[in-house]
């Protein structure tokens, strides 16, 4: 894996980053917002952050050059995730106004 | 000749990668689906049934500062485990060893804390079943019937990731001790990668939990 030599990152900033947006996110969370705008902004803030975990700590970031199968073993899950999700959306709109419909 | 020309550079099949790192994504790929699951049920049964939800929400239940320095202490332990496989990629013996004992240590730390919260809240009466609140949960408002659905979402939720994050210690503990022999080195550290992803993994799926049920 010395493929990894030179390129690594700079984790402390990341660490600072990810630090900051934490704070953010507990201070957003008392926000005066209506409930779906604060949901859509902290679940926004989740996936940045979440995001930035896999692309540098992860090495998602640097793996593209190395062949694309990795991409395909993370891809399907979340093909799967999203077939689930959709699946769940009726329901939630049926019981609750949260969804449009 | 072209017989023994192909003996000499045998054409490369499967992934660019070592086979434990390979075995490592697989196992994430399940998990991703495991811990969806649970996100997703928890998803249906929060936004579906609001009134099993106390009105104030996990804020007024949950000890948000406290869970958030928690994340905080997750976080550093990613650092402090990416920087023990970058020392071992560049054969820095002492460096890699002691930030593999520190990342056992601070995700050791994590599991004490949330032990602590877990103590805490108990003893306030937030557990599946319960009959009795503690005064703290009283002065809300709070009744035994509103906080059963989200004590059970939010014990087998954090629990489960509570496991990971003790299975996850266990294992750089053990890295680490293989470390102080000797083991890993510029040649030879795909077990602290692959361990390393895993830990990863556990951070980022705390960092999607601490926001959907501490926060929303």
């Amino acid at each position: 894996m010395a493929e990894f030599e030179g390129k690594h990152p700079n984790y402390w900033f990341l660490f600072v980053l990810l630090g900051v947006l934490t704070g953010v996110e507990v201070w957003a969370a008392n926000w005066d917002l209506e409930k779906k705008t604060l949901v859509v902004i902290l679940v926004a803030f989740a996936l940045v952050k979440a995001g930035m975990v896999a692309l540098y700590f992860m090495h998602l970031r640097f793996e593209w050059a190395k062949g694309k199968i990795l991409y395909v073993i993370v891809g399907a899950p979340f093909i799967l995730v999203l077939v689930f999700a959709f699946g769940l959306l009726p329901d939630v709109g049926k019981f609750t106004d949260f969804l449009p419909f | 000749m072209a017989h023994a020309q192909s003996l000499e550079q045998p054409f490369a099949m499967g992934p660019q990668m070592t086979n434990g790192k390979f075995a490592m994504w697989l196992f994430l790929g399940t998990e991703i689906l495991f811990f969806t699951a649970l996100i997703g049920t928890y998803a249906i049964i929060r936004i579906g049934s609001p009134e099993l939800w106390p009105e104030v929400g996990p804020v007024g239940v949950l000890n948000i500062p406290l869970t958030a320095a928690n994340t905080f202490l997750l976080i550093f332990s990613s650092v402090t485990m990416i920087k023990a496989f970058e020392f071992a990629t560049k054969d820095n013996q002492t460096r890699m060893k002691w930030y593999l004992v520190a990342t056992a240590v601070i995700g050791a730390a994590f599991v004490g804390v949330q032990a602590f919260e877990y103590y805490t809240l108990f003893h306030e009466g937030f557990h599946p079943g319960s009959k009795e609140l503690g005064e703290h949960l009283l002065e809300k408002g709070f009744t035994a019937k509103g906080l059963g659905m989200f004590a059970s979402t939010f014990y087998i939720m954090t629990g489960f990731h509570g496991l990971h994050v003790t299975g996850g210690v266990i294992a750089i503990a053990c890295l680490s001790v293989q470390a102080f022999r000797g083991k890993y080195g510029k040649d030879e550290h795909t077990s602290i990668e692959a361990v390393g992803l895993y830990w990863h993994f556990v951070d980022l799926v705390w960092i999607i939990l601490f926001t959907v049920v501490y926060l929303v």
